[in-house]
This record gives structure tokens, sequence and C-alpha cells, in this order.
């Protein structure tokens, strides 16, 4: 094999590869809005739920403090419509902030991942014309490796920024905790003891596997600095 | 220089290797998006490891070409952002 077909025979390999980091590039953008889409439905659930709950509890402290009545007679008093309507309105409260927190979360994500989409775009840009350029073997063009390297820069980065801190999980926990203890044992003093326990449980957890992930992300981050480092040095 | 920036290195690498031919220095400086001085610093840089070379070309004007080594090198580095891209986990 001479020279000029070792040159072209290399230049090939090289280019598969270029295309397929355009092609992982891709599969990257699309895990990342996947994993952004799933911590805004859970945000979101979260936010409406809690709001839910709060909207609930403020509506029927508010009544049991101006009438001074038991809760169990409070509501063998009302009638069902305005039961109904309570629950209507705090459902409401809590579909409406969910659907915001929605938007909100969307609208934050959209943002960051805007620059990762162009810079993906443009390296697409560029292996196309380096394609053409090459089928008509006039050369020229520019290759993605700078834009390759943000982007894996990029995603390091914001792999952190993805994970989400859970600080209101433990909030429902223990109110679901709370409300069910409630039912079961219908002693308040109880309620309360094991919903702060379950929030207290659980936002511990939450807490430590928060920093799990981060850590893990931090030192992805701290092993791609070294490599790049390391990278010119074997040049 | 001391520590030349890898993006730097990756886009001169770029330029050459997508070019294919040899190339003139003011080519490869606007190319590049760096001011003289700066491009000279690369070059030489480049050129002290052997992955460029400058050759004159009938008109006695300096042009640079990527060397075996730097068609190397270009192909390991890609190769490296392909393994990075790669290898991160989510």
């Amino acid at each position: 094999m001479n020279n000029t077909e070792n040159d072209s025979n290399r230049r090939q390999e090289i280019q598969s590869s270029l295309n397929s980091i355009v092609e992982s590039s891709d599969k990257w953008l699309e895990r990342l809005r996947r994993r952004e889409f799933r911590v805004r439905l859970a945000g979101s659930f979260l936010t409406g739920s809690l709001v839910l709950m709060a909207v609930g509890a403020v509506a029927i402290l508010g009544f049991y403090l101006s009438q001074g009545e038991e809760i169990d007679d409070f509501f063998e008093q009302q009638s069902l419509v305005f039961q109904f309507s309570l629950l209507g309105a705090a459902a409401a409260a809590g579909l409406i902030s969910g659907i915001l927190t929605y938007f909100f979360l969307k609208r934050k994500h959209d943002t960051r991942m805007k620059d990762l989409s162009s810079l993906i775009t443009e390296m697409k840009k560029k292996t196309n014309e380096q394609q053409q350029n090459n089928a008509n073997v006039v050369g020229g063009g520019e290759g993605i490796t700078k834009e390759a390297l943000s982007l894996a820069e990029k995603i390091v980065t914001l792999l952190p920024e993805l994970v989400r801190k859970r600080k209101h999980d433990s909030l429902l926990f223990g109110a679901v905790a709370f409300i069910v203890t409630n039912v079961v044992v219908s002693n308040l003093v109880v309620a309360i003891i094991v919903g702060v326990l379950v929030w207290l449980y659980v936002r511990h957890r939450t807490k430590k596997s928060y920093e799990h992930e981060m850590s893990k992300y931090e030192e992805q981050k701290r092993v791609f600095e070294q490599r790049k480092r390391d990278f010119i040095d074997t040049l | 220089m001391e520590k030349p920036d890898l993006y730097v290195v990756a886009r001169f690498l770029d330029i050459m290797f997508s070019n294919g031919s040899s190339m003139k220095k003011t080519n490869i400086q606007m190319l590049l998006g760096v001011n003289y001085p700066r491009f000279m610093e690369y070059l030489e840089w480049l050129l002290k490891r052997d992955l460029v070379a400058i050759s004159l070309d009938e008109e006695g004007t300096e042009r640079i070409k990527l060397t075996p080594k730097g068609i190397d090198s270009y192909h390991r580095l890609v190769d490296w952002i392909k393994e990075t891209l790669d290898g991160v986990k989510i």
C-alpha cells in the first residue's frame, strides 16, 4: 500500500470518528433533554402536591380557628358541596402551581440547552460541508474538534446543575405520613411526631444522595480537566 | 509558551487537516482567529513537536503542512474527544 492510500485511509478513519462525535453529541442532547423533562415533571408534581396540601390545610385551619370547633364536628356540619368546593379549590391551586412550575422550569432548561443545541447544529453544518468538499475533492471547510471539545466541557459542567436538590421531597413525604397516621390512629400528637420523623429521615436520605451524585459529577469534571492537561503533554 | 490552550491547538490541527494541502501562514492565522504574535507562538510550539512543517513554494512563499505525526496527533485528538463524550456518565 503506498503513502497516498495510507493517507486516504487515515483521513477516512478520522472522518468516521468525527461523524460518530456528531452522532454521540446528538444522543447526549437527547439524553439531557429527557433528564430535564423528568426533573421538570417531578418538580411540578411535588410543587403541585405541596400547594394542594398547604391550601387545604390553611383553609381547614382557618375555618377551625374562626369557628372554634373540632375538625370532625366541623366537617360534619359542612355540606358536601362545601367540602367538595374546598377540595376543588385546593386541587385547582395545586394544578395551577404545578403547571406554572413546569413552564418556569422549561424556560430555565431551554435557555441552558440552547448553547448545546447551537454547538451541535454548528458541528453538523461543518461536517456536511466537509463531506461535500471531500466528495468534490476541493478541500477546505472547517473541522469540528473545537466545538466537540467545547461541547464535552459544557456537558460535564452542566451535569451537576441537573441534579435535583429534592428539598421539597422530604416535606411531601412528611405531610403524607402525617395525614396517613392521623387517619389510621386518629391522634394529632402521634401524627405530628410521625410526620416530623419521616420528614427528617427523608431529608437526611435525599441530602446524602444529592451529595453523592454531586461528588460523582464533580469528579468527572476534575478528570476531564486533568485529561485535557495530560493530552497536551502527550503531543 | 509554557502550556498551550488545547482549544487553540485543536483548532490549528483542524484547519490544517480540513484544508488538506499546505497553507500560507496568514490564511491559517485568519481562520484560527488569534493575533499574529499568538499565532507564531502556537506555530513554533507545533513545529518544535514536528506536528507541522514549513516548506517553500515556487514563488518562495512559506507554506505550512501537517506532518504524518501531526495527522496522527489529530487522529488521537479526535478519538480522545470521542472517548471523552462516550465516557461521561449521567
